[in-house]
């Protein structure tokens, strides 16, 4: 049976998953990607059950370094392969919600076409990253962020507007004396409010919902979204790794010929990037190289094209 | 007895698109010497937004940009279009002005349209001609504006090449060949055999007549759309995924719509269910041509806009509307001198796939579809 792999860079996780024709999951991992891509795909190869892999696709914002790493044959954008997974185990889907480390976005399906979407264009206010400050601030394991919300009797309302102010609040909240599960219960709130007030604002959220990405774990995120809409939430079972899965699954469907894919061994191989200022106009764009074994394997980062490899 | 030479004035226009070569023709035909503002590159922007009001709009940043660059190579007189009463833009000029006296320039501001007429652009002009025959003045615009359509049809034309060609970057290349021969022909007759060459050579390029490609609208504020450094060369980057773009917005355009208001004003109409009056600028052109983009099978819309434009701000909370009325995808962009390139380009490669997307299944899928409103998009494939 053939089997696909799916690889998902994202600025907090790096998520790999392997599918088999039937699109279901064989292996998964999360990883956090540390400020290193390469490193850690690399980890991530290593960790996977090695089987036979014909086709390998990836996404994410490091989507095409990923590519060049790891030979890929198709490369897309998070919104496709998002919106692939959840249909996959959701097949009539109609509204994504998928909030990740540092963006969240939302993607209107009719009839199994995408439609729509949208994605955080100015801060990164309710996303995975601050939500993991914040629970290192109170000192919560973030396992037990959202379920600590859950408990609250009186949730206080924050200031979810922007992360400086809504810390701010959190602060004030605090120091006046309010319990910590009532500030963390306001605090999924008002990531609740501020997703939907700009992700999601003009979008018709229609039923089926599905909730997906790292904070989809966060129980009482899940809880403020059943209470703004009013409808039921689907928490995908991999829900933490469905870029990853839809990235598999596009190259499935894409199933090529023969694969791109370098092997698990590439892993041992040592990849280099580097990058120098091109100041041949005044434009100086920044040039990245990245080197496979002391080879140029890719290069891109100009305007006008001059150097891209 | 040996007469005293008059030196020629150095004149310079801010960049838009390659319709400088035309403005250039314009301002040589006056006697005038033109000073070619240097090329739009990140200093360009850094110096216009350093001088300028921090929420004044993209256009007049650039703008300033080229004229303190163009300033540093010996221009002596600006000239800015402006109309007043469209929106800010009818300001640029004045303000410009005092902001480069008050950087210590010495120099002269001319702007066209400085009444809010059609035809102020003459006394305007003859103001730079001191003394040039009218009938030369007459004929360096028509040179101009020659030159102008040349510009607007070859670049529409690589526009929808860009999609079907097979040697990818091909049409770009024959462009930028024509057009710097654009630059230095001084005659219509020169021109109309230059526009027979170029047509020609246009083509022989290989194109891929099976292509399918998906086409998409662009809409949106006159300079954003119109100049790519303003938008991060949106119209190549969908080039080079394979789309077809069809932009509507041109010079010869806004010239035809300034000449004939009622054919400006037949656009705005076909948005009338939408919005009935106009909102400044171009914003209700923005409305009138995504309603014919949806009606005429075009897959999506793109509408761009400088960050803080008031017409096409509030053209885009419409557009919404529009959009889920007629099921025709929209995707805005709002630019600024921060606007950050990586989020540009995933928006666009996601707005593509997802309209390819959307054509393959519903062509697929078609016998389960049938009861879907917008049977439009089956047909188009």
């Amino acid at each position: 049976m053939k089997t696909f792999l799916g690889i998902d860079v994202g600025s907090i996780s790096t998520n790999l998953a392997i599918v088999n024709e039937q699109k279901s999951v064989v292996d998964k991992l999360y990883l956090r990607t540390e400020g290193n891509p390469i490193t850690a795909i690399q980890q991530g190869l290593l960790q996977l059950e090695r089987v036979e892999i014909s086709g390998v696709g990836t996404t994410g914002s490091a989507r095409r370094l990923a590519g060049v790493v790891a030979g890929a044959d198709v490369v897309k954008t998070e919104i496709i392969a998002h919106a692939v997974a959840a249909q996959h185990f959701v097949p009539d889907v109609r509204t994504i919600i998928e909030i990740g480390g540092q963006d969240s976005k939302i993607i209107i399906l009719r009839e199994g076409v995408v439609v729509d979407f949208a994605m955080n264009s100015i801060c990164a206010a309710g996303c995975g990253a601050f939500l993991d400050h914040q629970a290192n601030r109170l000192r919560i394991p973030i396992q037990d962020f959202g379920c600590l919300a859950l408990n609250s009797k009186h949730e206080v309302n924050i200031a979810g507007r922007c992360t400086v102010f809504a810390e701010s609040d959190m602060i004030h909240k605090q120091q006046m004396g309010h319990c910590r599960e009532d500030i963390v219960s306001g605090l999924c709130s008002a990531i609740v409010r501020n997703y939907l007030n700009n992700v999601g604002k003009g979008k018709e959220i229609n039923a089926p919902i599905v909730f997906q990405g790292g904070v989809a774990a966060n129980a009482g995120v899940r809880r403020a979204f059943e209470k703004e809409l009013g409808a039921e939430i689907i928490v995908p079972e991999h829900f933490a790794v469905m870029g990853a899965i839809g990235a598999a699954i596009l190259a499935l469907e894409n199933n090529p010929a023969k694969t791109g894919f370098k092997g698990f061994d590439v892993a041992d191989k040592s990849f280099l990037t580097s990058s120098f200022v091109c100041d041949d106009c005044p434009n100086l764009c920044e040039i990245i190289v990245i080197k496979e074994e002391g080879k140029i394997t890719a290069r891109w980062g100009s305007r006008c094209g001059k150097w891209n490899v | 007895m040996s007469s005293i030479v008059r030196q020629p004035l150095k004149v310079t226009i801010p960049h838009m698109g390659n319709y400088v070569i035309a403005f250039k023709a314009l301002i040589e035909g006056l006697g005038c010497e033109m000073v070619m503002p240097p090329p739009i590159t990140r200093r360009t922007i850094e110096l216009g937004s350093r001088h300028s009001p921090e929420f004044v709009c993209l256009p007049f940043k650039i703008n300033l940009g080229n004229y303190i660059e163009a300033l540093d190579s010996g221009a002596q007189v600006l000239l800015q279009a402006g109309r007043a009463g469209a929106c800010r833009y009818g300001y640029y000029g004045e303000v410009q002005e005092l902001i480069l006296k008050d950087l210590g320039y010495d120099f002269r501001m001319v702007c066209l349209f400085s009444g809010g007429k059609q035809f102020d652009f003459i006394s305007s002009i003859r103001s730079l001609a001191n003394g040039v025959p009218i009938l030369r003045i007459l004929r360096a615009s028509y040179l101009a504006f020659l030159k102008i359509k040349f510009i607007d049809e070859m670049e529409s034309r690589v526009r929808k090449l860009r999609a079907y060609e097979i040697d990818k970057g091909k049409s770009d290349r024959l462009l930028q060949d024509s057009l710097k021969k654009l630059s230095c022909v001084r005659s219509a007759r020169g021109i109309s055999l230059l526009r027979k060459e170029t047509r020609k050579k246009f083509d022989t390029v290989r194109t891929d007549d099976g292509a399918r490609p998906v086409r998409i609208g662009i809409v949106g504020e006159l300079y954003v759309v119109m100049e790519p450094h303003a938008n991060l060369d949106v119209e190549r980057k969908l080039g080079r995924m394979g789309v077809e773009v069809i932009r509507p917005m041109s010079l010869s355009s806004l010239l035809r719509y300034a000449v004939f208001p009622f054919l400006s004003r037949r656009i705005s109409r076909e948005g009338r269910d939408f919005i009935r009056y106009e909102l400044g600028a171009h914003a209700a052109h923005s409305i009138g041509h995504t309603v014919e983009f949806a009606h005429t099978g075009v897959d999506g819309v793109i509408h761009l806009y400088p960050f803080t434009c008031m017409p096409e701000v509030s053209s885009r909370a419409i557009l919404g509307n529009v959009a889920r009325t007629l099921n025709i995808p929209v995707l805005h962009f709002s630019f600024s001198e921060q606007t950050g390139e990586a989020g540009v380009d995933t928006r666009l490669e996601a707005f593509v796939d997802m309209l390819e997307r959307k054509r393959t299944f519903r062509t697929d899928f078609r016998p389960q579809t049938k009861t879907t409103t917008d049977s439009r998009l089956t047909f188009e494939v």
